[in-house]
């Protein structure tokens, strides 16, 4: 009697494309919008280059999109009288699933494939060579990213039983490492005297910012040879970003296939409650309680100030149970005593989490390695400012013998950490009050990045008083030859040999150096390093003025332009200041030009 | 024959349906009655495929109903909740319906229609609540289901066309051998109808039999002097010197044992449905209560 297990249902496709039709007709319009605009520019190569690169926009796009298709196809299971009415149709969940999962793939698919279809006359009509490939790397792009979404807010509608819990559950799902980047960093890590939570870690795991990070279509432009400033035609290369999008993809369907077992098991009078997964209940209120708490606590940083941020975050917590109870339980009325006990535990299980983080049990913040632990330790200045990035900051390694170095380095950061506790990490240079005596004093903060015998990596960030056992290690390690030019020389080989210009500050004009003023500049420079007196820091230097800049105009050969460093030169830069005022750099006048004619 | 074997259903903590049996016979037009909260619509959501029972079988002719698209498709099924698609018209729902149930008749859809004379192409949530029941109807019975189940089926429907409905319905019944579960709190409209009587009561079944027999087996009783001994009396009343029993048992029993008691005078009557409804359920505390206000 019974059927074979059907996956389509051709009735039911046809019913969601014409009662849908205005959504995806919608999506359609938008996207052959977008590609009219892109059209519209008369330079050939720029088409290619903006579907191109809109590759790495389309997951904002998807994101909401999925979401909305998700909810319109599976939005009948939230209607008690829809779900009921459908349910009672000859059709088995499988069919309905799967033809709804179809029906959502085509409402972007089908669009896609539109406007792909449209833009690959347009692209391979352009001076790019086999620009009309890039539409078809769009179409798949986009399509992936689609089905990477699709799953996520399939599995979300699932586990939810309305509109408003789905949208709520599928904010989370995709955003959950974000939400527990900003309670670690917002709330435990500031405990922490030297812990700096980075993002990066968990925006490994936030899909829509993953897919937007790098490119997927690398295009370069082709200049003629004879005359630079014709544009003769273009390239392009794949990026090997792609493998994440597959494997983003791929999470997706794995999350579409979680639904349909989901789907044959759920239990159909869950139609409008807030989460329709019994067991998913009670991890929807602890997130949920959580998110609470900590818009509470960033609201009274951001807005109130004071310091009654902990306080706050509490309320946020009892707000966020309470009302997370009133969303699951369908009513207001939760000020039961089991309820306030439940809120009390979990209260105090976050109580305890926040006293064991600020006690250090653990001995995070008291950490500091052995020596034989160490494999290499790279001691970063904050605050070399040509280095825009970072990451890509140079540091000074610290080897074998100089380890003891940076360990005692460590140390004395820890004995001065009573002065630095409440302030945040990163600042550019902070001016302190000196506790004991209200004397102003300059710090500088600095990092310490250990490489372990084990492989692992730790990161330290602390402050030194530039006046102090510290500051004197740190102006040490940060004046080196290395620090002060090599950063850019490692950065742009041959930097000394091309340097076009030497510019002093840039009140003064200053005559071209020849090529032996040049050397012995750099020779007083490194002289000044030597000495200890060049770190690029005013902190370290414990003084509010400088005496000169040095402009360096040179040229890098790799981004094919002329750029600039700058170095500071500090009253204790002796040989330098000697160089600029026995060099004539000073007393130069500049040429005056008569009139025109 | 369709069947809810020992079907267990709990919301929460709430039970909806305790171990609930129930046989609707093939062919028969079966009358579901209780009170409110019972589980009849819940019973009916089983029996439709609907909701998954916690435990127990539902079955149409020996095949499970849940998630078996054959069987459901041989099920007609008319809501008390009426729920169409936003936009669609009947036409368009005449469309989908075609497209989901294999034996939809559209030559029948078109007899129908010079019945109940809806609008074809008007969005259907424009219709009114008795309108959208005629609509349910329509399509329903052109599915050429061999089950039809119905909940409060003619609410909302004016006199004409509660009689124009329940025509059709035993027509079909009468030709096709159709059966049909009604579930309805208008007993006397049911007594007139069905054959066989369900009565439910805290998710249980209380009662299920052929309505002849229910009938047969429950009595009133009106005596003026003293009920002999040895019957079984669900209630009793009484108006000046005139007693008014219910009793169940067969009829000759009763009147023999009343006889040979010789009151003053005696006289066995039938029952009505609301009647038996009245006083089986006054059995499990379910009674009028004699609230002044």
């Amino acid at each position: 009697m019974k059927l074979r297990t059907s996956f389509f249902d051709k009735t039911v496709f046809f019913k969601n494309v014409t009662r849908f039709a205005p959504v995806w007709g919608l999506y359609s319009l938008g996207l052959v919008m977008a590609l009219m605009t892109m059209a519209s520019s008369d330079l050939e190569y720029w088409q290619v280059d903006a579907l191109g690169e809109s590759i790495q926009l389309m997951p904002l796009v998807n994101m909401g999109y999925a979401l909305v298709c998700a909810m319109l196809l599976f939005g009948d299971l939230f209607n008690a009288r829809m779900c009921n009415a459908l349910h009672a149709l000859p059709l088995r969940r499988e069919c309905w699933f799967s033809t709804n999962v179809i029906s959502g793939l085509a409402f972007a698919i089908v669009p896609n494939l539109v406007m792909t279809l449209i833009a690959i006359p347009l692209c391979a009509s352009s001076i790019v060579t086999d620009g009309w490939q890039v539409p078809l790397y769009w179409l798949l792009g986009s399509c992936l990213q689609f089905i990477a979404f699709f799953g996520i807010a399939v599995i979300s509608i699932f586990c939810a039983g309305s509109k408003f819990a789905s949208l709520v559950v599928y904010g989370i799902v995709n955003f959950f490492s974000v939400l527990v980047y900003v309670l670690v960093a917002a709330v435990y890590t500031p405990m922490l005297y030297g812990i700096h939570t980075g993002e990066t870690p968990f925006l490994n795991f936030c899909p829509v910012v993953q897919m937007m990070e790098k490119g997927y279509i690398h295009t370069e432009q082709l200049w003629a040879e004879t005359y630079p400033t014709q544009l003769m035609g273009g390239m392009f290369t794949v990026t090997d970003h792609w493998a994440s999008l597959w494997i983003y993809a791929a999470v997706g369907v794995v999350l579409i296939v979680a639904a349909l077992l989901m789907y044959r098991k759920r239990h159909l009078e869950t139609a409008g409650d807030f989460i329709a997964v019994k067991p998913l209940r009670p991890v929807f209120l602890v997130i949920y309680t959580l998110c609470a708490g900590v818009a509470f606590f960033a609201f009274q940083e951001l807005f109130l100030g004071g310091p009654l941020t902990y306080f706050w975050l509490y309320i946020g917590l009892a707000v966020g149970f309470f009302t997370g109870l009133m969303l699951l339980e369908r009513t207001v009325r939760v000020f039961r005593k089991k309820n306030f006990a439940l809120c009390g535990v979990l209260m105090l299980v976050f109580a305890l989490t926040t006293l064991v983080t600020a006690l250090d049990i653990f001995g995070i913040e008291s950490w500091m390695p052995e020596k034989s632990e160490v494999k290499s330790v790279t001691v970063y200045d904050r605050h070399v400012y040509y280095a825009a990035n970072y990451d890509s900051l140079s540091g000074v390694v610290l080897e074998d013998e100089d380890i003891e170095k940076a360990l005692r380095l460590h140390e004395l950061a820890l004995e001065e950490q009573k002065y630095f506790d409440n302030l945040a990490i990163g600042n550019d240079y902070v001016v302190v009050d000196y506790l004991d005596t209200v004397e102003t004093r300059f710090a500088a903060s600095f990092t310490i990045v250990y490489e372990l015998t084990d492989g692992r990596q730790v990161r330290r960030y602390y402050y030194a008083f530039a006046d102090s056992e510290t500051g004197e290690i740190l102006t040490d390690l940060f004046s080196t030859p290395e620090q002060v030019l090599g950063v850019v020389e490692s950065q742009i080989p041959g930097f000394a040999a091309n340097i076009e210009e030497i510019l002093l500050d840039s009140e003064f004009v200053t005559p071209a150096l020849d090529e032996q003023q040049r050397q012995a500049l750099l020779e007083a420079i490194a002289a000044d390093c030597r000495d200890g007196n060049m770190a690029q820091n005013w902190a370290f230097h414990s003084v509010d003025n400088v005496e000169y800049y040095l402009e360096f105009q040179y040229w890098n050969a790799e981004a094919r332009n002329s750029d600039w460093m700058t170095i500071t030169v500090f009253p204790e830069c002796r040989h330098t200041i000697a160089f600029i005022e026995e060099s004539g750099m000073l007393d130069y006048e500049p040429p005056v030009y008569g009139p025109l004619g | 024959m369709l069947k809810l074997n020992n079907i267990t259903k709990t919301f929460g903590d709430f039970k909806a349906l305790d171990n609930l049996t129930m046989t609707v016979p093939k062919g028969a037009v079966y009358g579901l009655v209780g009170p409110n909260g019972a589980g009849k619509s819940t019973a009916i959501r089983h029996l439709t495929g609907v909701y998954r029972p916690d435990s127990g079988d539902v079955l149409l002719e020996n095949a499970p109903v849940w998630e078996n698209p054959a069987a459901k498709a041989r099920i007609g099924y008319i809501p008390d909740d009426i729920f169409y698609f936003p936009s669609a018209s009947l036409e368009d729902m005449r469309k989908f319906y075609a497209g989901i149930y294999p034996n939809f008749d559209n030559a029948l859809f078109e007899r129908l229609y010079e019945v109940f004379n809806l609008p074809r192409k008007s969005p259907m949530r424009r219709f009114s609540k008795g309108m959208q029941k005629q609509a349910a109807f329509h399509l329903t019975l052109c599915t050429r289901p061999d089950v039809m189940i119905l909940d409060e089926p003619v609410d909302g429907l004016d006199p004409v066309m509660r009689r124009q409905v329940w025509s059709l319905i035993l027509s079909d019944v009468a030709e096709r051998g159709t059966t049909v579960l009604i579930s309805s709190h208008n007993l006397r409209e049911l007594e007139d109808i069905c054959d066989h009587v369900g009565i439910m009561d805290h998710g249980k079944m209380l009662l299920e039999r052929s309505l002849a027999d229910m009938q047969g087996a429950t009595h009133k009783l009106q005596l003026v002097g003293d009920a002999p001994e040895g019957l079984e009396v669900l209630h009793e009343s009484a108006s000046g010197r005139l007693k008014t029993l219910i009793v169940r048992g067969n009829v000759d029993e009763i009147t023999a044992k009343v006889a040979a008691a010789n009151p003053a005078y005696f006289d066995v009557l039938p029952l009505s449905l609301e009647e038996i409804f009245i006083y089986e359920l006054g059995g499990v505390n379910y009674e009028v209560k004699n609230i002044v206000l």
